[in-house]
């Protein structure tokens, strides 16, 4: 409730403007489905630092599923580099399933298996404060 | 841990953004003489070793000028600073941030939020669509702030800062085109699919010109005889200047996605014209996109291309400016020319050593979204028609709504 408040206010009209501008590549709704929300647990096996989106692989118990990212021109702006991500990392990904119902997400959220979020640590991010962390309350 | 020094981090940082802004915006309240950029008179560019003025560099293409003017500021091209700082409380200067951590149920809330507080058509089924929140923002938002401008809108004339009404030919061309979309799915096939989906432009001229925060930086190199401009998604535009630049316009059979274009110089301005855009109607899905995008990535552009003149302007008008003006002229598609005016930016972070050329924009070689958007609508097909239906049907309202425009304009004796 806390998080919708903060995002309410402050996003709501930034948003608006930049409808259609910030969106990624292609259309969401025609390659993920909006009622999958997934959660994925496993380890990276690779990073494809391609455009126009990149792509984490993860190990998911033994099956491989596809992560979709963002450009790498924003992820390189955003601190990311290739050894932000490295094979053998632990994430937990939330994102949605795509249509065709393969082993495909988009990332929307990446967390690490310490809890911290991918980038939350670094400056600027923007991002506001998601309620997980214990010490936050 | 982290998160605690998050918020004040931020806040820390937002609130020095603000000031660089301040500082950094165009003294303006002025509007500049007739036909002269703004800063012409006190800046002159340098010369390559050919004679021409320099425009190379990475240039910041964003801008947060709203494309059109807010009625509250009447004919008031430029807002005070006093407006300024409201805009940007209210947070209409900020980076898009998809960052509230909700996934589900929740992401519908905010989507019915962001669609009560929008003037874009409801598309009657709220919750459906989570555009803009199905990313987190660190995925695609350049974090950093545009230089600002006091301007109010992008378009400068008309005086109203309104992009003109549409034809009715570019109505019913639309209508015709939606008609024709109703009985396909959302992707039959890949020409159901958006231009920039298939990686073949992105939005079209001119609205490309102007950058989003996933690549907001355009690369300008010239050499003798050209002026080059890389785009970030994956193409440059070559423009012959000089004796090239002379020569006629291909023959009107010959049309191109970005069009013909031909620069000269007027004093320290590069001029470009381009004509011979590509004639979207044949394509079930039509449109290059021009300026406007189209609902859910199908770009539109509202007429054919064919009898579209883009005139563009580009000024140095200092070390770290480009003043890029352009008009539209194609009376198969508005009622009246126009003209818009943004600012590019040299792009700090180019500028401090971090990158001197753009990320590679090889699109077609992991484009796994269009086969997954075909694979998808074959899935279930029932759905995918379903779900183009409701983007004609999101059209219809805007139709309906540049009618009415049409309707006004016309009524007031075409002013």
């Amino acid at each position: 409730m806390r998080i919708k408040m903060i995002a309410g206010g402050i996003v709501l009209g930034t948003v608006l403007m930049f409808a259609g501008q910030a969106l990624a590549h292609h259309a969401f709704s025609a390659e993920f489905d909006a009622k999958k929300p997934i959660q994925l647990k496993g380890k990276v096996i690779k990073m494809e630092w391609v455009n126009p989106h990149t792509w984490i692989h993860v190990d998911v118990n033994g099956t491989r599923w596809m992560v979709e990212g963002g450009p790498p021109n924003s992820l390189l702006r955003r601190g990311f580099t290739k050894a932000s991500l490295k094979p053998g990392t632990e994430v937990f990904v939330e994102g949605f399933q795509a249509k065709d119902r393969s082993n495909k997400a988009n990332g929307r959220d990446v967390t690490f298996a310490d809890g911290s979020k991918l980038f939350l640590g670094s400056s600027g991010t923007g991002a506001p404060k998601d309620g997980r962390d214990p010490t936050e309350r | 841990m982290k998160h605690r020094f998050v918020a004040p981090t931020i806040s820390a940082a937002a609130a020095a953004l603000a000031v660089a802004w301040f500082a950094e915006a165009p003294t303006a309240g002025q509007a500049p003489a007739e036909g002269k950029a703004e800063g012409q008179a006190a800046f002159t560019a340098g010369r390559l070793p050919w004679g021409d003025p320099d425009l190379q560099g990475m240039w910041d293409t964003r801008t947060f000028t709203p494309m059109e003017r807010a009625e509250a500021f009447g004919n008031r091209e430029f807002m005070t600073e006093e407006e300024a700082k409201k805009r940007d409380e209210l947070g209409l200067t900020r980076v898009q941030s998809g960052d509230e951590d909700e996934t589900g149920d929740d992401l519908k809330e905010q989507d019915v939020k962001r669609y009560a507080a929008s003037d874009r058509p409801d598309d009657g089924r709220p919750g459906y669509r989570i555009a803009g929140a199905e990313y987190n923002a660190f995925w695609s938002a350049d974090p950093s702030k545009p230089k600002m401008s006091l301007r109010t809108s992008q378009v400068i004339d008309p005086p109203d800062g309104k992009v003109p009404p549409l034809t009715r030919e570019a109505l019913d061309l639309w209508e015709k085109r939606d008609k024709e979309r109703l009985h396909r799915s959302q992707a039959d096939d890949w020409e159901d699919r958006g231009l920039s989906e298939r990686c073949i432009v992105r939005n079209g001229l001119p609205g490309e010109m102007r950058g989003d925060t996933q690549q907001p930086v355009k690369q300008i190199i010239q050499s003798p005889g050209y002026v080059n401009i890389v785009m970030p998604y994956g193409y440059v535009r070559m423009i012959p200047v000089g004796a090239a630049g002379q020569k006629p316009h291909l023959g009107k059979g010959v049309r191109q996605w970005n069009g013909d274009p031909r620069g000269r110089w007027e004093g320290d301005t590069l001029v470009v014209t381009t004509t011979n855009f590509k004639n979207t109607i044949k394509n079930v899905v039509p449109g290059h996109g021009g300026p406007f995008g189209g609902s859910d990535h199908v770009h539109y552009y509202p007429a054919g291309g064919d009898t579209l003149v883009l005139t563009e302007r580009f000024t140095r008008t200092d070390r770290e400016t480009i003043e890029y003006r352009y008009t539209v002229e194609d009376p198969k598609a508005f009622v009246r020319p126009w003209t818009t005016v943004v600012y590019w930016n040299l792009d700090a972070w180019s500028e401090q050593g971090k990158q001197d050329r753009l990320f590679e924009y090889a699109c077609h070689e992991h484009n796994y979204g269009i086969v997954n958007a075909i694979r998808g609508a074959r899935v279930n097909r029932a759905e995918a028609m379903d779900e183009a239906a409701r983007e004609v049907n999101v059209r219809k309202r805007e139709r309906a709504a540049k009618l009415e425009a049409l309707k006004k304009w016309e009524a007031g004796g075409g002013k």
